[in-house]
């Protein structure tokens, strides 16, 4: 008998063959997955949250049309990267050119604009650590990605209800699994540290949240 | 020989949980290459980790994103319309609830009007308030402006087993229908051509 694999355990490659056969559990993974880093890139681009959801509606939009002739090894997450960049663009200058109604824009919501010039490989390198996190599986996923990725920062209370661990463990869990997360990245992508140091160096990662 | 430094320790170490004596074992040690080495990556990576935090998206943006692949959905409404087409997923391009300012623009408060478009389709959508029902009229072009008759094939989708309603598209490629508040989806046949939208909301 065949074990079922959760979706949420398999490679954007394998998730992506399944949303060219319809399969709609891949598609929502793949959503799940990548809908924040989309959402992430069209904020940073200077739109505000209204515009950022359309054009990741328009990203994601892309991709099922798309799916079908990515290639093999093809980075699901770079791709996105650079199609969401590019639609933020085009609507922002959309805007700019049709003088939008201040009122249209809430301005308090707009995220100050990134270097242009460096910020898909800065982003690329971020999407890279993430999915680092994701192939740890386990607890040690899902600590990290509450402490580091989580949107919502939640504190050490909200962390240790959520995993049913006690809040004084979290500390050491945290160093063990980030020790875990190093080795992982050392041995199956060492070069992505190295171009993370050349990033703080030069200044030019994306600017935090 | 000295036993080697782990890069657990040199994450606590960096992250300032350590006491006095092991952060100086520690830093008697950074002469060497590897662990000198082994702390830049440390550094980067919580760097990384720390930097790493995203937005989140609403939780209505995201149910809409994993609406996009409907294929049985809209092979029923294709069916329910004829002969197979070609399929285009139409994109909300405005949304009067979504931008007041348009719906003020536009002159109508009391109704919502949304566009939708696609490679070579455009629909235009208005949804108003006739008591507790709710009136759609609607409108399918080609990008050119041309209007499109044909026909709607249109369902609810918070029903399951609701039946598909049919309407036929005037000259000017309008149609009207009376619906319950719900969701719903639509595709409006024009020529070889359907134009899938994948979720309406009625409220």
């Amino acid at each position: 008998m065949t074990a079922v694999v959760p979706t949420r355990e398999l490679v954007d490659a394998d998730l992506i063959e399944l949303c060219v056969a319809r399969d709609e559990r891949a598609w929502d993974t793949l959503v799940e997955r990548h809908a924040p880093l989309v959402y992430s890139v069209a904020r940073r681009a200077g739109l505000d949250a209204s515009a950022a959801e359309d054009v990741m509606q328009a990203t994601f939009l892309a991709l099922f049309n798309e799916a079908a002739s990515m290639r093999d090894g093809q980075s699901v997450a770079k791709w996105l990267i650079v199609v969401a960049r590019r639609q933020a663009i085009r609507e922002r200058n959309r805007r700019e050119r049709a003088g939008t109604p201040s009122e249209m824009v809430d301005h308090t919501e707009v995220a100050p604009s990134e270097p242009e010039a460096t910020s898909v490989e800065s982003w690329e390198r971020r999407a890279a650590v993430r999915e680092a996190v994701r192939t740890l599986g386990g607890r040690c996923r899902e600590l990290l990605s509450l402490l580091f990725l989580d949107a919502s920062e939640p504190d050490y209370d909200a962390v240790a209800a959520q995993l049913s661990m006690p809040r004084g463990s979290i500390g050491p869990t945290r160093a063990r699994c980030l020790a875990k997360l190093l080795a992982h990245v050392r041995e199956q992508c060492p070069s992505l540290l190295d171009e993370l140091g050349a990033t703080e160096v030069s200044g030019e990662r994306p600017k935090g949240t | 020989m000295e036993p080697d430094v782990s890069n657990e320790a040199l994450m606590k170490f960096e992250l300032g949980e350590l006491a006095e004596s092991e952060i100086a074992a520690i830093r008697a040690r950074l002469h060497e290459p590897d662990v000198a080495t082994r702390l830049a990556h440390v550094r980067h990576l919580l760097h990384a980790m720390r930097d790493g935090r995203l937005d989140a998206p609403s939780a209505a943006s995201v149910r809409r994103l994993k609406r996009i692949p409907r294929p049985d959905l809209f092979a029923s409404l294709a069916r329910a319309l004829g002969q197979a087409a070609d399929t285009l997923i139409a994109t909300v391009a405005y949304d009067t609830r979504l931008h007041p300012a348009v719906a003020g623009m536009r002159g109508g408060a009391s109704a919502a009007h949304v566009a939708y478009e696609a490679d070579s389709l455009d629909a235009h959508i208005r949804i108003s308030a006739e008591g507790q029902q709710r009136r759609m009229t609607g409108q399918v072009t080609r990008t050119s402006g041309e209007p499109c008759p044909g026909a709607v094939a249109i369902v609810r989708l918070d029903e399951p087993g609701a039946s598909i309603q049919l309407i036929s598209l005037d000259d000017a490629g309008m149609f009207t229908i009376d619906l319950e508040v719900g969701r719903y989806a639509l595709a409006a046949r024009c020529g070889e051509r359907d134009l899938d939208i994948g979720d309406i909301e009625i409220s």
